[in-house]
Formats: C-alpha cells, sequence, structure tokens
C-alpha cells in the first residue's frame, strides 16, 4: 500500500546539519539549561567527516559489546529533500530540506532492542546505545524463540547510484522554470487546471556493524507528475488523466531523457476524450493491461505476498499476512508458464537498486517465480534461516534513523516474453478486449487474494482494432486465478520501468521506494466493473 | 525532545531575529517516542526516539521559502534562514499570498499532556504486554500487535506577533489475534492522550473474543444487504470523507460538493437527518491541538448537522477571496451517537451484515466519492436480531455519503482508531445503514 500520510506531510519532512550538543544554551543564550555536554564536544561534533563517523560507530558497537550484545550496528543517516508544487501558473510550495540522525540496533539474549536520535554527538551515541539495549533487556522477558541471523561477509566500502546530473546542483529557480513550462503547455493544449510536483532526493547513510562492515551509500531519486483537469460546465463534470512517467533512481538527466512535455500534452488530449468516452458495459473481457498499470499490479499481488515477513505471520497486525505460505514454496502454480518474476536490486533505475541493505548484506538478484512457478521469498539476515536459507537475499530497510529496518520489497519485474511480440501485435491478435494504461486506484486484501484496480485509460478493443475510448473501468481479480489467466506477453522493446516511492510497511509505519518493470500481458475472461453504476 | 512553552518561545524568537525578510513564520516541533512490536506471540521489533523539526517560512514581497531542519544551534537556524530567504527570492511571485496571521489571544485551552504517559518506560510496556500474549496463548491463538507511547510539542511563532504553543502525550495499542487454523481474525486499536485509559487487558480480552467467534466463515454471497458498520469502520469512512470536504475544489467545479447554479452545496441535505458531525479541540474524548499548522485557532465546527452540509473547509486564501468565513482543516472529528450499544442493533435486525472493520480503501471516482476496500478482522451474518454466523470478507464499492444517507441507527460514540486513520482522532458510533454495497467476495481472513 501507499501511504497517503506520507504526502500529505512531506512538506513537513525535515530537517537540520549536523548538529553540535550544548547547542540549547547556545540557542537560547546562557540560560538554565542543563545538557551534560561541554562546549569542547560541542566543537568536537559540529562537522563530521566520514572519520568521525566510525569512530561513532566504533564507540556504539563497543558499548552493546559491552552489554552483552551478540550482534549491534548503527546508521548515520542524512537525507535531502526538495519538492516543488505549482498549479496553473502559480507555486504552492517549495521546500527544501535535510534531516539527519542515527539509529542503533542491538541483539542481547536473542532479542532486538533499537533507539535513535536526531542528535548527532559522542554522549547521545552512547545514550542511545544504552537505551536500545535497556529495550533489549526489558523485552527478552517477552521472548519466545532467539533471534538468529544468517552470516554475512564484512565490507568496508562505498556505494553510489549512478548518475549523470546531481539534481541538488541545478538550481531551485530552473525547477520551477521547467514545472511552469510543463504547466504552460498543459493550459495551452486546454486543460482548466493542472496540478504539478516534483521530487529530489537524496539518502545518504554510513553503516557500521559488528560483523566488521563499514558501508557508505550516497543515493539519488527522482520524480516529477502533471495532472491537468478539465472541466465540462456545461454538464458539470470533471476529468483528469495524469501524466504517465514513474519515478526511478536517476539524476537531472530524468527530464532530457524521458518525453515529458509529449506525455503532458497527451494527458490532456486524453483527458478531453474521457469526458466524452462511453461508459463500459460490465462483464468477463479479455484484457490487455500495459506494463505502465501492470508494474503496480506486479507490486499487490506478487511483490507483497511473497516478504517471508508477512508469510511467517509479523505483519498481520496491520499490513496483513499471505495466501503464499511456505509449504507453497517450490509448488504453487503462481502463474502460467509465460510468468516469470525477478527481483533484482541491482537493476539501473531501481528504486530499490542499492550496494547494500540495511542489515549490510550485498544485494543481488533471485527469480520470484519461475515458468509460473512460485520459487523463493524475500528475505533478510534474521529471517532466510526460516526457510532454511544460508543467505539473506538482503531486503532490508529502513525509511528513517529512528525506524528498526525491516524486510522491504525489492525491485521485482515481469520478464519479458522471448519471441517476438509488439503491443500492435497483442491487439491485432484479440477480438473483443479492453486495453488498460496508467495506473489509477489499487486496492488488494491483507492476503492477497481479491484486488480491484482502475487506470488513466481504457479502449475497447475489436476485431484486432483499438477503437473507442472507454471510461468507469475496473478490473477485479484473485491473484493466482489472473495470473494462469495470462496467455500472451510482449518482447522486451515494450518493457515499461514503473514505480513507487511510497510503500508502506510496519509499524510505526514505514514508506519505501520501489520499481516493477513489466511488458503489455494479455489476461483472459477477467471481471470488468461499471464504476459508474456501483451506488 | 521536549520543550516548555518558554523554551519554544525563545527559540522562535531567536529565528525571528535572524531574518531580514519581510517577514519569517517558524513552526517548531519535537518529542520523544517509544514502541513494541510484537507477532507470533513473541515480540519482535521495539524502538524509541528522539527528535526536533524546525520548519522556517520567509516571505519577501508575495514570494515565500521554506526550510526545515532539526538543529536549533545559533549558525545553523541562521545559515536556515538566509537559505530560505534565498528560495523566496527565486520563486515567482505568489498572486494567492496572504501575510501571515498577526497575533492571536483567543486560543481554546485544552488538555492533552498526561504525564502518566510520558513517564512510561520499557519494563512497564513489557510487563503491559505479557497479558496479551498469554491471554492469546491460554486462547490457542496467534498474537500480533503493537504498543506505542509519544510526548510531544509544537510551536508556532511569526514576525507579526504570533505565537502558539501546544504539548500533548499518546498511548496506542493494537493487536490482531488470529486462530491456529487461520480461519478467524479479531483487532483492536485503541488510541488515548492518558495511559490509563488504555485498558490493555480489557482490550486484549475482546479480541480474543472477537477472533474465536469469527472462526470458520460460512459463504455469504456479495450484494447489497442491511450492514451493521463496528466503530472503527465508520471511523474509516469518515476519515475519507473528510478529505472531500474542500471548499475551493467544490467552487471550482472539481469536486462532488460542486453545485452547477449555487457553486457548492453548502445548505443542503446531503445525509440522514439522524446525522451531526463537528470538530471541537477541546471534545473531552479527543482533545487536540487548538490550532492550525500556521498558529491560528481552532474553534468548533459543524461539517454536517441533522443531514445538512454546513460548512466545508478552505485555505485563509480563499476565505478571503470567496469572501466567507475562514473554517480552516480541523484536528479532529466527532460524529454524534446514541446511548444505544452495538447489542442494541444488532437485536434490532431481521437480516443483516456485520462489519467489524475495513482494509486498504481508495478512491476509485471522487465524482461520486466511490470508495473500494475490503472487510476485515470478522464478518458475521445477523438472522432475528442475533449474529447466526461468521461470513467470508467482501470487497466492497460504495460512497461514505451513501452510508451516511441511508443510517437507520446509531450506537453510542466511542473514540476509536480505523485501519487507515494513522493518528486522527475521530469519534464515531457504529452504523445500521438500509444497503450496503459489497461487491465481491474475498478469500482473504
Amino acid at each position: 500500500m501507499k501511504r497517503r500520510e506520507f504526502i500529505k506531510t512531506s512538506a513537513a519532512t525535515c530537517c537540520g546539519a549536523v548538529i553540535g550538543a550544548g547547542f540549547l544554551e547556545r540557542a537560547l543564550g546562557n540560560n538554565s539549561f542543563d545538557t551534560n555536554v561541554s562546549e569542547e564536544s560541542l566543537r568536537k561534533f559540529i562537522a563530521l567527516d566520514e572519520s568521525d563517523f566510525k569512530r561513532l560507530a566504533d564507540t556504539s558497537i563497543f558499548l552493546a559489546n559491552k552489554n552483552s550484545a551478540s550482534y549491534s550496528d548503527i546508521r548515520v543517516c542524512k537525507y535531502r529533500n526538495q519538492s516543488i508544487n505549482t498549479s496553473e501558473e502559480r507555486i504552492q510550495n517549495i521546500s527544501d530540506s535535510e534531516n539527519l540522525g542515527f539509529g542503533v540496533r542491538v541483539l542481547i539474549n536473542g532479542s532486538w532492542g533499537f533507539a535513535s536520535s536526531s542528535l548527532v554527538n559522542e554522549n547521545e551515541v552512547i545514550k542511545v546505545t544504552n537505551l536500545a539495549c535497556e529495550i533489549a533487556k526489558a523485552n527478552s522477558v517477552l521472548q519466545k524463540f532467539p533471534v538468529e541471523l544468517v552470516p554475512v561477509n564484512s565490507y568496508t566500502d562505498n556505494y553510489k547510484t549512478e548518475i549523470k546530473i546531481n539534481p541538488f546542483d541545478v538550481s531551485i529557480t530552473d525547477k520551477i522554470n521547467l514545472q511552469l513550462k510543463y504547466n504552460k503547455i498543459a493550459k495551452s493544449t486546454g486543460a482548466d487546471y493542472v496540478d504539478s510536483y516534483m521530487w529530489f532526493i537524496n539518502e545518504w547513510k554510513y553503516f557500521a556493524s559488528s560483523e566488521g562492515s563499514y558501508i557508505v551509500q550516497d543515493l539519488y531519486r527522482i520524480w516529477a507528475g502533471t495532472e491537468p483537469t478539465v472541466i465540462d460546465k456545461e454538464n458539470g463534470n470533471y476529468e483528469s488523466r495524469k501524466a504517465i512517467i514513474a519515478p526511478m533512481s536517476m539524476g537531472y538527466e530524468y527530464f532530457s531523457e524521458l518525453p515529458f512535455e509529449k506525455e503532458i500534452e497527451t494527458a490532456v488530449e486524453n483527458t478531453k476524450m474521457k469526458l466524452k468516452a462511453p461508459s463500459v458495459v460490465p462483464g468477463k473481457k479479455d484484457i490487455i493491461i500495459h506494463g505502465n498499470n501492470l508494474y503496480l499490479t506486479i507490486h499487490e499481488s506478487c511483490g507483497h505476498p511473497t516478504e517471508l515477513d508477512r508469510a511467517l505471520g509479523y505483519e498481520a497486525n496491520y499490513a496483513g499476512t499471505s495466501f503464499m505460505t511456505p509449504e507453497k514454496l517450490g509448488n504453487l502454480k503462481y502463474g502460467s508458464e509465460l510468468i516469470n518474476l525477478k527481483a533484482d536490486r541491482t537493476q539501473k533505475y531501481g528504486l530499490a537498486t542499492r550496494g547494500y541493505d540495511d542489515d549490510g548484506v550485498k544485494t543481488t538478484e533471485f527469480p520470484i517465480v519461475e515458468n509460473g512457478v512460485f520459487v523463493n521469498y524475500q528475505t533478510t539476515r534474521e529471517q532466510a534461516k526460516n526457510i532454511s536459507n544460508k543467505e539473506s537475499f538482503a531486503c532490508a530497510y529502513a525509511d528513517s534513523w529512528s525506524h528498526f529496518p525491516i524486510q522491504r520489497m525489492p525491485n521485482i519485474s515481469l520478464l519479458p516474453g522471448k519471441e517476438k511480440r509488439s503491443l500492435e501485435d497483442m491487439i491485432s491478435d484479440t477480438e473483443d478486449g479492453i486495453l488498460i494504461i496508467g495506473d489509477g486506484s489499487w486496492s488488494i486484501d491483507m492476503q492477497r487474494y481479491n484486488f480491484q484496480f482502475t487506470g488513466q485509460e481504457f479502449w475497447e478493443i475489436k476485431n484486432g482494432k483499438k477503437t473507442t475510448m472507454l471510461n468507469d473501468v475496473a478490473y477485479q481479480g484473485n491473484t493466482v486465478d489472473f495470473w494462469n489467466s495470462c496467455d500472451s506477453i510482449c518482447d522486451e522493446s515494450e518493457y515499461y520501468l514503473g514505480g513507487s516511492l511510497f510503500c508502506g510497511k510496519g509499524e510505526p509505519g514505514q514508506i519505501s521506494p520501489v520499481s516493477h518493470g513489466a511488458v503489455p500481458a494479455r489476461f483472459r475472461q477477467i471481471n470488468i466493473l461499471n464504476t459508474k453504476s456501483q451506488i | 525532545m521536549i520543550f516548555s512553552k518558554e523554551e519554544a518561545g525563545k527559540i522562535i524568537e531567536k529565528v525571528i531575529s535572524f531574518s531580514k525578510a519581510d517577514s519569517v513564520e517558524v513552526n517548531l516541533s519535537g518529542g520523544t517516542s517509544m514502541n513494541l512490536r510484537f507477532a507470533v506471540n513473541t515480540v519482535s521489533t521495539s524502538g524509541a526516539s528522539d527528535s526536533l523539526d524546525v520548519n522556517i517560512t520567509s516571505n519577501i514581497g508575495k514570494k515565500s521559502g521554506s526550510v526545515s531542519l532539526t538543529s536549533i544551534e545559533d549558525s545553523e537556524i541562521e545559515k536556515a534562514v538566509r537559505k530560505s530567504e534565498e528560495i523566496a527570492g527565486y520563486s515567482p511571485e505568489n498572486e494567492e499570498f496572504i501575510a501571515p496571521p498577526g497575533k492571536q489571544s483567543n486560543y481554546l485551552g485544552v488538555k492533552e499532556y498526561f504525564e502518566d504517559t510520558e513517564k512510561i518506560n520499557p519494563s512497564d510496556i513489557s510487563e503491559k504486554i505479557s497479558y496479551t500474549l498469554k491471554k492469546a496463548e491460554d486462547k490457542k491463538l496467534i498474537s500480533s500487535g503493537y504498543f506505542e507511547k509519544n510526548a510531544e510539542f509544537v510551536s508556532n511563532g511569526n514576525s507579526n506577533g504570533l505565537f502558539s504553543y501546544h504539548k500533548s502525550t499518546s498511548s496506542k495499542f493494537s493487536s490482531t489475534m488470529r486462530t491456529e487454523d487461520s480461519t478467524g481474525s479479531g483487532k483492536i486499536d485503541r488510541m488515548y492522550a492518558d495511559i490509563n485509559l488504555l485498558n490493555i487487558k480489557k482490550f486484549s480480552d475482546n479480541v480474543a473474543e472477537r477472533a474465536i467467534l469469527s472462526k470458520g466463515p460460512v459463504k455469504c454471497e456479495a450484494g447489497k444487504y442491511v450492514t451493521i458498520l463496528d466503530n472503527a469502520a465508520v471511523c474509516d469512512m469518515l476519515n475519507n470523507l473528510l478529505g472531500y470536504l474542500n471548499k475551493r475544489s467544490a467552487d471550482e467545479g472539481r469536486s462532488y460538493f460542486s453545485d452547477k447554479d449555487k457553486g457548492n452545496k453548502i445548505g443542503q441535505q446531503i445525509a440522514d437527518v439522524k446525522v451531526d458531525i463537528f470538530s471541537d479541540p477541546q471534545f473531552t474524548d479527543a482533545p487536540s491541538t487548538p490550532f492550525t499548522r500556521e498558529g491560528v485557532p481552532l474553534t468548533k465546527s459543524e461539517w454536517i448537522s441533522k443531514g445538512i452540509l454546513k460548512n466545508l473547509f478552505s485555505s485563509r486564501y480563499w476565505a478571503e477571496k470567496t469572501k466567507t468565513k475562514y473554517i480552516p482543516y480541523p484536528s479532529n472529528i466527532i460524529m454524534k451517537g446514541t446511548d444505544k450499544s452495538v447489542e442494541d442493533l444488532i437485536a434490532s435486525t431481521e437480516k443483516g451484515i456485520y462489519v467489524s472493520r475495513f482494509w486498504y480503501i481508495r478512491q476509485v471516482d471522487p465524482r461520486q466519492i466511490l470508495l473500494t476496500g475490503l472487510t476485515r478482522d470478522g464478518v458475521f451474518l445477523i438472522e432475528n436480531g442475533k449474529i447466526k454466523s461468521s461470513v467470508n470478507n467482501f470487497r466492497f464499492n460504495e460512497s461514505p455519503l451513501n452510508v451516511l444517507k441511508h443510517v437507520i441507527d446509531l450506537s453510542v460514540s466511542e473514540k476509536v482508531v480505523g485501519s487507515e486513520t494513522y493518528d486522527s482522532k475521530i469519534v464515531v458510533p457504529a452504523l445500521k445503514i438500509s444497503e450496503f454495497n459489497f461487491s465481491s467476495v474475498s478469500d482473504a481472513i
């Protein structure tokens, strides 16, 4: 699921550069606050570099070890977020924020403890490590079976997202001008209203663990969107259709390498068509789902149910469990033989792509579904042993220094068909169907059986031809029936990499960025709803 | 970390003192938080965090720029103030700019801070949760859940003289229990400012009972039924509806609440006469922040009264432009109930469906406020005033307004947490409605 709260409150995401201790006295001009920190230590930590982080990490690991921790790690993270929101020719919001802090994780007597703080200095590291140990000890009373981690190599490494232009080197003026230009294109093509946004994200983190790893990662993500609305005053109606361009792990070259302007024009033209499009006749239909819609179906119906923590019941209180329980591993016929779904945290442009996960495990690729059969779960160091794996698939991630790393989804993609087949070929091979383009709304149950998706745009297919645009379409399905009904998939020339920055999971809630590649695929006799005739 | 009113005031003054802009607005917030998670009848991940946020907006003419940071170090603050001024400088003029509000004197007094909540430590938490784990084991159930306590403050100030401060605590407990054969599931989710109201023993007993009652569901066809939505289900419906009560989109003709002739639907009957919905930061069961993010006082606002739409929320700009009273987005939402219990609603029902909670609710069509989602953690068939059996889960396609139009009866109102309402403070009754559209069956438990 996607967390709306994050989007709502994201303008308020935060915060600052390296902070010194003794800050309070300074900020308040020698008022009576007892911070227990000397001015000397303040000066020491006011400008930290990598060797300082190593020293802080070693302090924490040493202290955890003293407290009988069998394992401990520390993540010092610095997030930079820039966002720009505009409507028509107006700026709605410009935000530029930095957020720095660290989290310490300890394993004592087989129980986890975790604590974190936005103050990065030695005293705070000591305080927070002690609190993490106190929590671990308090919780061990409730521990029924000890947490065990599968082995990991130790690494000292640096990893950076491959980018051509650092988005933070581009001025805000340039970014605003580009966005206002997009809005102008939308307005001049016929939009009454247009809302646009841009996100620039840099996730920097220093990870060190008692296994001897010291890993620095510098990750970049980018997203821009434009959504025009056209009003039909005569009939008191309105429609919108967003420009379909996905977030990516990419630099500012995103804007020159992807066809924004053309896509915004298409969005407005098709919004106008949508206002006049006839409502769909519900019933069972063959549907061709474009990669720009299917990526989200993959996310919900394959990505989430193959998370091992869900399957074992660890997310039962919020995200839910999974119908893909461990006894089905290796024998569930998840889909037709055409279906190959691969997890890959090394994929170019993938939002979940990085060098190492938050357990300090080197990222990798692995099959989830092979020729239709369910063959692997996503795992972390803690979970791997539950399915007798000797290594983790490197799927641990925490969205903040203040959160505990949990199992999060790698990029999971539908592999293109080996036979040559374009979308045109597939349409001409379809007698009576609907083509679905773009993601709309999405909803799936807590065990990932029953789903309902809409889209941005729908087309009737009759006797091998794309005929008229349709409106008010939703498709409902059951995961295994749905993937087994797939009888045709396109080749790699139609590959689309979709994704989301806001996949939600865990308590307290965490978001995670993840991509899914897909090619158009055809599914036979799927239940189509008319969303206008529901109430 | 938590600052007192005086400390917050001094920090805000300090930020303002660095400003060279026409006006500067500061939003300062921080807090401490501690949580414990459990699953499969054992503790899993837990943690604590300490945080601080300083948000600075500088306004130059009709241009604005915002920056946020976690530091209150002089040099860092000064750097941030300069940066926000620099961003404001880049920005094009915002025609909709309104100068920050001036000094306010009429903040409502709200008690949302409880020392007992702030003081609870890891051993206390572990002790409280041990009852839940034992209860589940005794009843042969598989439990999972979450406990969290927070102590927070938020303070606003600006160079036009405004200053606001609010300190609060919250304590949360939720638990899901599933039967060993995976055919039954129950859930409870509660949040109170005062931890002494968080009766973990009672809540654990309730969820165990609901899990056992929901075991072994029988097949039930999708369709339209007389339906009783428990408080938690109503909570999600109402929270979703709130987002649509936006005056500007209504006035602009892009909302369900648009009216071709009158602009918007204020004053029109949009729900059954038994429906009264309002917000009030001082409401005892759901105390909430008595000011907006800009620091403007929040007072009692009526949204729907006797089924008539009374107000839509707007920005200060839109209120001024349309020459209407500024009604901001609220900090809590309350729907009036009766003195009846859910059991009373069931007893008066000849045939119907009783829904415990919803899940994964998403907008399908904003023009109708059509939402889809699923039932979760206990659905029951009612026959002749009694629960006859547990039945399968459903997907629904329905509108919260349709629900409010078809109200037959209401129970007592309670503060509950829905499946997707997170920290929203919501007090709602269970509702009995004459029809609810279950669109298909879900095999999920």
